[in-house]
């Protein structure tokens, strides 16, 4: 269990989004060749909401996350970020430096393949440096304590802070990757199957630090999974992604007891529980 | 009664269109209408695939309704229709003014009881260890004890499970409170454990809407009882004015 020492800043249906994509289209295009990776996706994440995305490999789920974060480039649409630029400005519009501020500073990204976050040849601390770094902390002494602080609270064994995450399990590296990613607060986190590929007990204890540091820090999240029980979990509200497209979006209970879409019916009733 | 009303239901319903079943069409809800007050119990009664726990889903919005509204007046004082209202108004009221206490607990894995109970506290502001405490009450006074309030609720039997759920409904009763057969699994004494704390509640203005199948504790707790069959209201009034129908008694022999 997380320690608990913040407060969850408490949500209301008020308040604005913090995020807000419309319209987010990603066409892989080469000679004689279109794939729409992803097409007119469209929603709102709430502050201290996690929202859902679900559907089977190849549905897009995972560009939506790849074009937010900026790992690839929307081909069009827009996202707008409450802290960037007020709201006003979609991030796919962002210039070199804001578009690294905001992968620094303001977003972060778990990966489901933990090589992709982490840099494995530098130790679980050095990792969370990195991204201190980057995001203007510059006392050694302070980011020494912050990365001891957030390996201790993703529960890594603080002793293994100068060590290499290559020789880690995979458990314990998808845990240095959300340290790191939590590490400078950043506003919204994107999660991509953080789970797929642990071991069932290892899942078991990744998804329960996420959800305990959902619960007491009220992180705003979307989270990527094609596993409900994940989805089940951790998310408020929920995406249902066919072919590139949103063909149901609802209230995770809703979606899970009262499908309306065929697709979600099919997915549903694939669940052996 | 002369409280003021808090939920007003009218023509809801509700049809399921079973696409990987060739669209087939079940419709558990064909117009339904009644009005709650502020610290009414309403029980509901019907046989089984009558409507009853669609009737409550839709209310709850875990089902999506297809016709009608159900006006609910939130603590604000605004009125606010729970079968069209935005996904977050829904989060919110669900966070802070409505249950559902389903048949069968759906409890976070890897989560002690106590945890369970509290985690609803804690969403609605109360520190942990007040929140804890408070819940640690809860749950003895329905005979959860200490060991199994620190235990894992997937562990537990049936009508432990159902404690739990009790519990959580109970702990810090919202305004409105929708039970779903809450003592199904239980015997007597735990059931009049609940008969006591639910009636605490209903006097302290908590309306609520309960589906039992059994006769005692209609009598003890509803104000009024509303008859479902076939998705539709075949019955409403006191307990006294109307007839329960035999499948009650029935219900009840097998518990006796």
């Amino acid at each position: 269990m997380v320690a608990e020492q913040t407060q969850v800043p408490e949500p209301s249906a008020s308040s604005e989004p913090l995020l807000r994509v419309r319209d987010l289209t990603k066409i892989y295009e080469s000679p004689g060749q279109r794939i729409v990776a992803c097409e007119d996706v469209s929603f709102d994440v709430y502050p201290g909401e996690v929202l859902g995305i679900v559907g089977e490999s190849g549905s897009g789920k995972s560009t939506v996350l790849q074009c937010l974060f900026q790992d690839v480039e929307a081909t069009s649409g827009q996202a707008f970020l409450r802290s960037f630029e007020d709201g006003e400005r979609s991030i796919f519009d962002a210039d070199r430096r804001e578009r690294r501020e905001l992968r620094t500073h303001q977003m972060a990204m778990v990966y489901q393949n933990p090589r992709m976050g982490l840099n494995l040849m530098v130790t679980a601390g050095g990792n969370i440096a990195e991204r201190l770094l980057a995001a203007d902390w510059r006392r050694v002494d302070e980011i020494r304590d912050k990365a001891s602080d957030y390996l201790s609270r993703t529960e890594v064994p603080v002793d293994r802070m100068d060590d290499f995450p290559a020789f880690f399990s995979g458990g314990m590296q998808q845990r240095v990757q959300i340290a790191k990613a939590l590490a400078n607060n950043p506003e919204l986190v994107l999660l991509d199957e953080l789970t797929t590929g642990l071991d069932v007990s290892v899942q078991a204890g990744v998804l329960d630090l996420v959800r305990d540091i959902q619960r007491i820090y009220g992180m705003t999240a979307v989270i990527v999974s094609h596993d409900l029980g994940v989805i089940r979990l951790l998310a408020d509200r929920t995406l249902v992604m066919k072919d590139g497209h949103v063909v149901e979006s609802g209230l995770t209970d809703q979606i899970l007891e009262d499908p309306q879409h065929e697709y979600t019916q099919l997915l549903v009733n694939c669940v052996t529980n | 009664m002369s409280a003021e009303p808090i939920l007003k239901v009218a023509d809801l319903e509700k049809e399921i269109v079973l696409h990987i079943l060739d669209d087939k069409q079940v419709a558990p809800l064909r117009g339904v209408s009644f009005d709650l007050a502020e610290g009414e119990f309403l029980g509901i009664v019907g046989p089984s695939g009558a409507g009853k726990s669609s009737l409550l889903k839709c209310l709850h919005r875990t089902y999506v309704a297809d016709g009608g509204r159900a006006e609910f007046r939130t603590e604000d004082g605004d009125w606010v229709d729970l079968l069209s209202t935005d996904e977050r108004t829904v989060l919110d009221l669900r966070r802070n003014e409505l249950y559902y206490a389903s048949q069968f607990l759906k409890a976070p894995p890897r989560v002690p009881a106590v945890d369970v109970v509290a985690s609803l506290l804690t969403a609605r502001g109360v520190e942990i260890d007040e929140a804890r405490a408070r819940s640690s009450e809860t749950l003895a006074r329905l005979n959860i004890d200490e060991e199994l309030q620190s235990s894992y609720p997937a562990l537990f039997s049936g009508g432990e499970q159902q404690r739990i759920n009790v519990a959580r409904a109970l702990v810090d009763p919202p305004r409105l409170l929708l039970l779903d057969e809450p003592t199904s699994a239980l015997d007597s004494e735990n059931r009049a454990r609940v008969l006591e704390l639910l009636l605490e509640a209903r006097k302290a203005g908590t309306a609520m809407i309960g589906i039992f199948h059994d006769i005692d504790m209609l009598q003890h707790l509803a104000d009024h009882v509303l008859v479902l069959e076939d998705g539709r209201v075949s019955q409403y009034g006191t307990p006294d004015d109307i007839d329960l129908p035999d499948y009650i008694d029935a219900a009840v022999a097998e518990f006796a």
